[in-house]
């Protein structure tokens, strides 16, 4: 599967920010886009899984993406927004999962050449999570494996998913 | 020291006369004593002598008639000798008698009671002679008788007599010697006391000459330096008599400025009054002006406050716009993120879903936009309506301002009426200024004539002096005399210039008229006085000078 998204990394890309920096989403990934809403607090869950939310009769969890990057929290804002992603579970379902960021962008079309891999930051670090570097003009905007950053540590237990 | 003159000269005079008195009074005495001593030269001794004598030579004379009786013959012839000697008798008696009168010494009654008490011996003794001498035949001779009883008696008689003219030769030579002692001693007295005198009143001539001189003389250079004196401050009192005549009229010149200027300064005050009204008139436009002006600052916050109040609801709809857009941005990232889904049936659907979003982020900005525009918009109504407090504030104050300046002007109205009263006040004042003014010309000009009385009374004290000096024998300040009339002399023709400006005034104004008849009147006493000091300064001057001062 990273052999053939390698190869056709070039596509339509859901850009969104987290403080200054720009981040990219395969839209295909992406499930829908919602304003902020409350979200139910779960007891006993990593600091960065905020709890859940009800979309439309479906319980899904909610991640701080900043929590999960090791960023700062920030206080809410009129713009920040959920986009709701799916990701194929190891079981073939499908698992729908909420990501607060600071801000949504726009739906960019990145061509092949305009992506490159994500440089070596030493051994210790793992690029995996990262798709490549989108290069908009003179900005970079990092394409997020998503699979890759919500980890099997992520997985909300399979009863709340059902 | 305390004596006065006439003391001193009476003091003087009066130890000569006592002198001279006590001179008299010895004189007199001793002239008393040498005319008792003369007295007894003259009623004792010289009639006692010469009556003595008498007395003998009758004697003598009854003697020899008696003598003659023994060698008569006749009968006639014995009576006519008896008569004489009865005449010689009785002429005996009458020595006798006359001799009693001049008797004063107690020895020479003595000696004359012894002749009396022999007296009548002789006498019988005569007769009984004469009686033998008639009848030779009856009794003892003549011869007889007298030869024992009438040469006895004789010769005691006689002796007696004799002894009584010795005494009054010895008592008038004793008298002689007496009388030429006191000669000697009244001489003596006399010389002495003249001497004396002589030396008391040369001494006491010389002590109050000087002394007299002493102070005379010291009284004499006072006065001098007095007169001396007296004759520069006449002089310093006529030039300052002369600048005060000066002053008086400069004072005059600068009154009448002073009465123009009061008259400017009147009718300034009655601008500033009339100045004044017109300013309550227009203070008080200005407070209405500026009252309006609050009010309408008021409205206008108002006013100002609804625009800030349809700002802030403007602003609730932008940001409802604003929120609208999101959503909208949102739900065209929706179709978009479905578009893609449905791969190349959605291309066109994307397209669209592309415009919503420019669209909705189009409306984001301008809403932003607004939103920005109606922050500002609020806060220029928020200042505004702070500034329309502001200006309310000073219209207020204005008010307040105009409010008081309304009372200031009408203070200043009723000061400028005060002050044209007072200004009235003060050409009332210059008036009489005026008036004193004039008069003090006049005193000037009386001054003036004093001083020059005061010197002519200095030059007749100088004279004086020069003879008391004479009086006195001093002639050391002859110099100075010299110099007063000089120094007089001047100041004269001064206040004469002096009186000029006074006949140039009177032209100034009419009240002054009441006061020129007195300052005519110096005019010729000042004119007499200058005459007769002119006349003054021959000695003989002085007494018309007095008569006519």
């Amino acid at each position: 599967m990273n052999t053939t998204t390698r190869t056709t990394r070039g596509g339509k890309y859901l850009t969104f920010a987290l403080g200054k920096e720009g981040y990219g989403l395969e839209i295909l990934k992406v499930r829908e886009i919602i304003g902020i809403m409350d979200i139910t607090v779960v007891p006993r869950v990593p600091s960065h899984v905020k709890g859940v939310i009800n979309l439309r009769g479906q319980v899904i969890s909610v991640i701080d993406l900043r929590s999960k990057f090791a960023m700062p929290e920030v206080d809410r804002t009129e713009e920040t927004c959920i986009i709701v992603v799916e990701t194929s579970c190891t079981n073939g379902r499908k698992r729908s999962t909420g990501l607060i960021v600071d801000k949504v962008s726009e739906v960019l079309s990145i061509t092949d050449e305009n992506i490159e891999d994500a440089p070596g930051f030493g051994s210790s670090v793992d690029t995996q999570f990262i798709l490549g570097m989108g290069k908009i003009g003179a900005a970079v905007k990092i394409l997020l494996n998503i699979s890759k950053v919500l980890g099997a540590d992520d997985e909300v237990p399979a009863a709340l998913a059902a | 020291m305390s004596f006065t003159i006439g003391r001193r000269m009476f003091v003087g005079f009066a130890s000569i006369t006592t002198i001279a008195l006590i001179l008299g009074a010895v004189g007199l005495y001793k002239v008393d004593a040498l005319n008792s001593l003369a007295d007894r030269v003259t009623l004792d001794s010289l009639p006692g002598t010469a009556l003595a004598g008498e007395l003998e030579s009758q004697l003598i004379r009854n003697y020899a008639e008696l003598t003659t009786a023994g060698l008569s013959t006749h009968e006639g012839e014995l009576e006519a000798i008896a008569a004489k000697l009865a005449k010689g008798d009785q002429k005996l008696t009458g020595l006798l008698a006359d001799y009693e009168k001049t008797i004063t010494q107690p020895d020479d009654r003595v000696l004359f009671d012894k002749l009396a008490s022999l007296r009548p011996v002789w006498t019988s003794s005569v007769q009984r002679a004469l009686e033998s001498a008639k009848n030779p035949a009856q009794g003892k001779s003549f011869e007889k008788i007298f030869d024992s009883e009438v040469v006895p008696a004789y010769t005691a008689f006689d002796g007696q007599a004799g002894l009584i003219r010795q005494w009054n030769i010895d008592a008038g030579s004793e008298v002689g010697t007496a009388i030429t002692n006191a000669v000697e001693d009244a001489r003596l007295y006399l010389f002495a006391g003249m001497a004396a005198a002589l030396v008391l009143s040369v001494v006491l001539t010389w002590v109050i000459s000087r002394s007299v001189n002493k102070a005379l003389s010291k009284i004499a250079s006072q006065l001098q330096a007095g007169s001396e004196q007296t004759a520069s401050a006449s002089q310093q009192v006529s030039s300052s008599s002369q600048s005060l005549a000066q002053g008086a009229s400069e004072q005059a010149a600068s009154l009448e400025e002073s009465s123009s200027a009061l008259e400017e300064i009147s009718s300034m005050t009655k601008k500033n009054a009339d100045s004044a009204q017109q300013a309550v008139a227009l203070a008080g436009e200005a407070q209405t002006a500026a009252t309006r002006g609050s009010e309408a600052m008021g409205r206008m916050s108002s006013a100002i406050s609804q625009i800030e109040e349809s700002a802030n609801e403007t602003a609730k709809i932008i940001k409802v716009i604003d929120e609208i857009a999101f959503q909208t941005n949102l739900l065209a990232l929706n179709a978009a993120v479905e578009a893609a889904r449905a791969g190349e049936a959605g291309k066109g659907f994307a397209v669209v879903a592309e415009e919503v979003r420019n669209l909705a982020m189009r409306s984001a900005e301008a809403a932003k936009n607004t939103s920005g525009l109606i922050e500002e918009s609020v806060n220029n109504a928020k200042s505004g309506v702070s500034i329309a407090k502001e200006v309310s504030v000073a219209l207020d104050q204005i008010v307040g301002g105009t409010q008081k300046v309304n009372g200031l002007i009408n203070e200043i109205a009723a000061s400028s009426r005060e002050q044209s009263q007072g200004i009235e006040q003060i050409n009332s004042s210059v008036s009489q200024m005026d008036q004193v003014t004039q008069t003090n010309a006049a005193t000037a000009e009386e001054s003036a004539a004093a001083s020059e009385e005061l010197s002519a009374q200095a030059e007749e004290l100088s004279t004086c002096v020069r003879e008391l000096s004479k009086l006195v024998g001093g002639g050391g300040s002859e110099s100075t005399p010299a110099e007063t009339p000089r120094a007089t002399s001047s100041p004269r023709v001064k206040s004469s210039a002096a009186s000029k400006p006074r006949v140039s005034k009177p032209k100034s104004k009419t009240s002054f008229s009441s006061s020129k008849p007195s300052a005519k009147q110096m005019i010729p006493l000042e004119a007499e006085v200058s005459s007769t000091s002119s006349d003054a300064q021959t000695p003989d001057g002085f007494s018309e000078f007095n008569k006519a001062a």
